[in-house]
């Protein structure tokens, strides 16, 4: 991604922290809701014009660099409030870009980073400057509380993830999640993972274990020391995880 | 008379002996009379008068203290004779050597002691005599001791003092060692000097010589030897053995300290009796490989009497017969039912199945033979301990609490042993599901002994489990009652109606009361059966409309006379026995069916299938021939109908070889079932507790659940967590802020 991300600053004026010194007029253009209107043409459905499906927003992503495989399509989604993994419905993408102000792949992308580096790399905020490449009042406010903003993203993926009827997720789609949301803060989460999928016998998830996943991150520090495994009640998941990992690795 | 008597009696005052007679001659007088007293030479001779005058007369003339210190000084010169030329020379002279000399020379010393106490006691009594005047006006003044009290005064300073107070309590001792020892000493020479210890007190009204001195050794002694015994006993007895001994230990400790010891050291010696011969070693000799449970094994009642006897004595002697029974309750019921198990696995023509559990197994079926011989083993067992108790244990509520028992009045009924042993089961639902099961069985084949005794033991499960436990069972009797009257409603029905070739018999079972499978094994019926079945459809819907009735083909039995080339045979079958011997009626007598074949024409699974050609081909009564003859069905044999069949019954059973993967899967498929119903029942508790309380940590409900369902099974923590994470996965829960409580959501 270093390669493309160099590739895509020389086709266009830099951008970044340099863009927001000499601003380009030309390149990206400017927030309007024409032009997000038209971005949302360019990449509809062709069977459902009201409806970016998920070869729509392939394609966005590629013309806007955003890679498919990390968080970015889920943060694109929370900023989106999007109901469905890789669907965005017309109301959801023109509510979206008229209040972050974006009508380009290219500011999206800078946006969606931003989010990344913010909540899931945990970096420190950006200082503001007076010409932002779009509107960053959330971004903003997100900053002020960093730890309720991932909450909120969190919690707003175990949804999208799920389907409308039922309770639970597929561990397989939720360990994804956890893959892509957690590591980078808690390193601890590699571990859980690997030992879900070496196990295989969790069948799914449901909002208590993927809430709980949060909180044991948070909460229980990476030794497991503090991890009470009689009186906290933690879902058996986890219980299971200290155990085998304390028998790994016996306390001396 | 005698008054008058007395009257005419005149009472002459004493002549005066005088002044004229000088002390000192009276002394010296009196003085060498009462030598002559203490040597017992001529007393005989001797005047009391004289005597008395003497003492009466130094009393009187202001002499008394010549008089007392000077018979003192005579009694104490004569002892301190004695105790040289007596008792000195009568210690025992070796210390070791032989044990027959060595009592010899103690009792002899014992017996020198004693006659110097004899003799100085009679001759103190003499002096008491001589002497009563100076007892009676001189003492008192004086404050000193009467002449009686200074004899043992100066006994005990004279001959009761070291060496010699040593050498007698060692000489006890050894005594009494050498008795417990087995040998025969002179009881009465011990006696004689305990005697001599009692009567003398160290401090006037203070303890007895006894109680101070030999009293202790005597114990400490005791406790020494008792101490050894104990170890030397278990480690070279048997337990019955050991108990003996110590019974016969305690009862002649008991018999010395009546015949030549104090009574007051009966208790103490008791105490060191229980112990160390009991006490320290409780647990050795019952676990004993001859404990207890060899003892219950070979009906040892007396032994176990014995057993009851001492250890109740000592306080934990109670709770370690329970809880040795415990252990050998437990480890028979592990037994047994290991037992079975394994004749299961030998066993190949297993009919029925039963459950048998006592406490640890937790699944386990086995074959009709061996679950009647569990079920034996256990009654027996129960039976035996029943003995144990009432013969050994004298009835003790104690043990019967182990026991749990119930009261004596009705432990005669065979139900109620199978309720005291229902009660003995740890996961009562187990039970209930294979009990459930069974009772189907015997219900459907009729083979209940008698239907009294089934309500009997239902209505007793309900006192001992509640409405629920029996819910479904009396709903099985309750489809029994009505399938009765059904049938002979359908008798009459059909009797008016149309003639039927067979006689069909109907049970209607509610599916949600009886323990079978919903989906039960089919086959195609042959045209007049299948007749049959539907009319008794049609029957049963115009009756309940809106009911559906689905077929348990492979619970149902028929009987068919069959023609064989002898003679003809009543034969019982299973209903898709049956439906294969009816096969064979178009087919020639030497005609063939392969296995294929009969596939095709009944659509029986194979598994079942092959169990009932088994049954007809292979199994004790071959109404079928296979070909090539095994015991085993394969897929590539062909039938053939047995014509030449004979047998000397005229009506037989061929019972249905159940095959051993089945039975492996049925016993999983019990076991998963259980564990359903577990679980609703462990949400059902959660539930149930959470709508009282609102709000519970974590721990807290796990405890109350547990409580709560540990009359149906023993939940484990595990179980209840999952069904809490079910529970607020389903919105009934939700974890509180916390972390390590939840709240009810109504």
């Amino acid at each position: 991604s270093e390669d493309k991300q160099s590739e895509s600053t020389t086709t266009r004026k830099p951008n970044g922290n340099k863009a927001t010194t000499s601003p380009s007029v030309t390149k990206p253009d400017p927030y309007t809701p024409e032009r997000a209107l038209t971005l949302f043409s360019k990449y509809a459905d062709e069977t459902e014009p009201e409806v970016i499906g998920p070869e729509g927003l392939e394609k966005l992503c590629n013309d806007g660099d955003i890679s498919m495989e990390g968080v970015l399509p889920l943060l694109l989604a929370w900023q989106m409030d999007g109901k469905e993994m890789g669907r965005f419905s017309k109301a959801e993408w023109v509510k979206g870009t008229s209040d972050l102000k974006i009508s380009s792949p290219q500011v999206l992308r800078q946006a969606l980073t931003d989010l990344e580096d913010l909540l899931i790399v945990d970096k420190p905020p950006l200082k503001p400057s007076k010409n932002e490449p779009y509107n960053r009042t959330l971004y903003w406010t997100y900053a002020k509380d960093k730890k309720a903003a991932f909450h909120q993203f969190y919690t707003f993926c175990f949804t999208l993830a799920k389907s409308e009827q039922s309770r639970n997720v597929d561990m397989e789609i939720v360990a994804a999640l956890w893959s892509v949301l957690l590591p980078p803060k808690f390193p601890i989460m590699t571990e859980v993972i690997s030992f879900i999928n070496e196990k295989g016998n969790y069948k799914s998830a449901n909002k208590d274990l993927w809430i709980m996943m949060l909180e044991f991150c948070e909460s229980v520090k990476p030794t497991l020391e503090d991890y009470d495994e009689n009186g906290g009640a933690w879902p058996t998941l986890l219980d299971d995880f200290v155990e085998a990992k304390k028998n790994q690795n016996p306390v001396p | 008379m005698a008054t008058g008597v007395r009257r005419k009696t005149k009472i002459k005052p004493p002549k005066k002996y005088g002044p004229d007679v000088s002390i000192d001659e009276t002394w010296a007088e009196l003085s060498r009379n009462i030598r002559e007293i203490l040597n017992r030479d001529n007393v005989t001779n001797m005047s009391f008068e004289v005597n008395h005058r003497h003492a009466y007369n130094m009393v009187l003339y202001k002499s008394g203290d010549r008089l007392y210190n000077g018979t003192k000084q005579i009694v104490a010169e004569k002892l301190q004779e004695l105790a040289a030329s007596d008792v000195i020379p009568s210690f025992p002279a070796s210390a070791s050597g032989d044990p027959t000399t060595k009592n010899q020379e103690n009792e002899v010393l014992l017996k020198t002691v004693k006659r110097i106490w004899d003799d100085h006691t009679s001759n103190m009594m003499k002096l008491g005599q001589i002497l009563k005047y100076m007892d009676r006006y001189y003492t008192k003044p004086a404050e000193v001791p009467e002449t009686w009290y200074f004899g043992l005064e100066l006994f005990l300073k004279h001959i009761i003092r070291p060496p010699i107070k040593e050498h007698l309590i060692t000489a006890i001792l050894n005594l009494l060692e050498f008795e417990r020892e087995g040998y025969t000493i002179n009881r009465s020479a011990v006696k004689g000097c305990v005697e001599i210890f009692l009567s003398l007190d160290v401090s006037s009204g203070g303890p007895s010589l006894y109680k101070q001195e030999l009293e202790p050794a005597l114990l400490k002694e005791s406790r020494e030897f008792y101490q050894n015994l104990g170890q030397t006993l278990r480690d070279s007895c048997d337990a019955p053995e050991y108990l003996r001994r110590v019974e016969s230990q305690f009862v002649s400790e008991e018999s010395r300290t009546h015949h030549y010891l104090s009574p007051q050291t009966a208790a103490p010696l008791q105490q060191i009796l229980k112990e160390n011969l009991l006490t320290n070693h409780l647990e050795a000799i019952i676990s004993k490989e001859s404990g207890m449970d060899s003892m219950i094994d070979s009906n040892k009642i007396e032994d176990l009497t014995r057993l009851y006897k001492l250890y109740t004595l000592v306080s934990n002697g109670l709770s370690c017969i329970k809880q040795a029974l415990k252990r050998s309750v437990n480890a028979r019921g592990k037994d047994i039912n290991e037992v079975s198990l394994s004749s299961e696995t030998l066993e190949d023509s297993t009919d029925a199945k039963e459950k048998g559990k006592a406490r640890l197994v937790t699944a386990g079926a086995q074959t009709l033979a061996s679950a009647l011989k569990w079920v034996q083993d256990v009654l027996e067992l129960k039976d035996k301990f029943d003995t144990v108790w009432k013969d050994a244990f004298q009835s003790d509520r104690e043990v019967e609490g182990t026991l749990n028992e119930k009261s004596d009045a009705d432990i005669d009924t065979a139900l109620d042993k199978t309720i005291t042993i229902f009660r003995h089961l740890t996961e009562p639902d187990v039970f209930e599901r294979y009990y459930k099961s069974h009772l189907a069985k015997r219900l459907l084949l009729g083979r209940s002994v008698s239907d009294d005794a089934e309500r009997g033991m239902l209505a007793k499960l309900k006192v001992e489990c509640g409405y629920q436990f029996t819910q479904k069972l009396e709903g099985m009797f309750n489809d029994m009652k009505i399938s009765a009257d059904h049938m002979d409603e359908y008798k009459k029905h059909i009797a008016s109606a149309m003639s039927l070739p067979i006689e069909l018999s109907v049970i209607v079972m509610t599916s949600t009361f009886w323990p079978m499978s919903h989906s039960a094994a089919t086959c195609v019926l042959p045209e007049l059966m299948l007749k049959a079945t539907k009319s008794f459809e049609q029957f049963y819907y115009k009756k309940h409309t809106g009911r559906r009735l689905t077929w348990q083909l492979s619970l149902g039995n028929a009987d068919v006379r069959v023609a064989f080339n002898a003679k003809k045979y009543d034969l019982n079958v299973a209903t898709f026995a049956l439906v294969i011997l009816l096969l064979f009626e178009d087919v020639e007598d030497d005609g063939f069916l392969t296995y294929e074949e009969i596939k095709q024409a009944t659509s029986m699974e194979d598994a079942e299938l092959q169990r009932h050609l088994q049954s007809l081909a292979c199994a004790k009564y071959k109404v079928l021939k296979k070909h090539p003859p095994g015991r085993d069905v394969t897929l590539t044999d062909s039938f053939s109908f047995n014509s030449g069949f004979t047998c000397n019954l005229q009506k037989i059973k061929i019972s249905t070889v159940s095959s051993k993967v089945e039975s492996g899967e049925e016993r999983k498929e019990t076991q998963d079932r259980i564990d359903e119903e577990r679980r609703h029942q462990t949400e059902a508790c959660i539930v149930r507790i959470m709508k009282d309380r609102k709000h519970m940590t974590h721990n807290d409900l796990i405890n109350e659940v547990t409580r709560l369902l540990s009359s149906r099974f023993k939940p484990n923590p595990l179980l209840i967590k999952k069904r809490i994470e079910g529970l607020i996965e389903r919105e009934y829960l939700e974890r509180c802020e916390d972390r390590k409580s939840y709240n009810y959501l109504a």
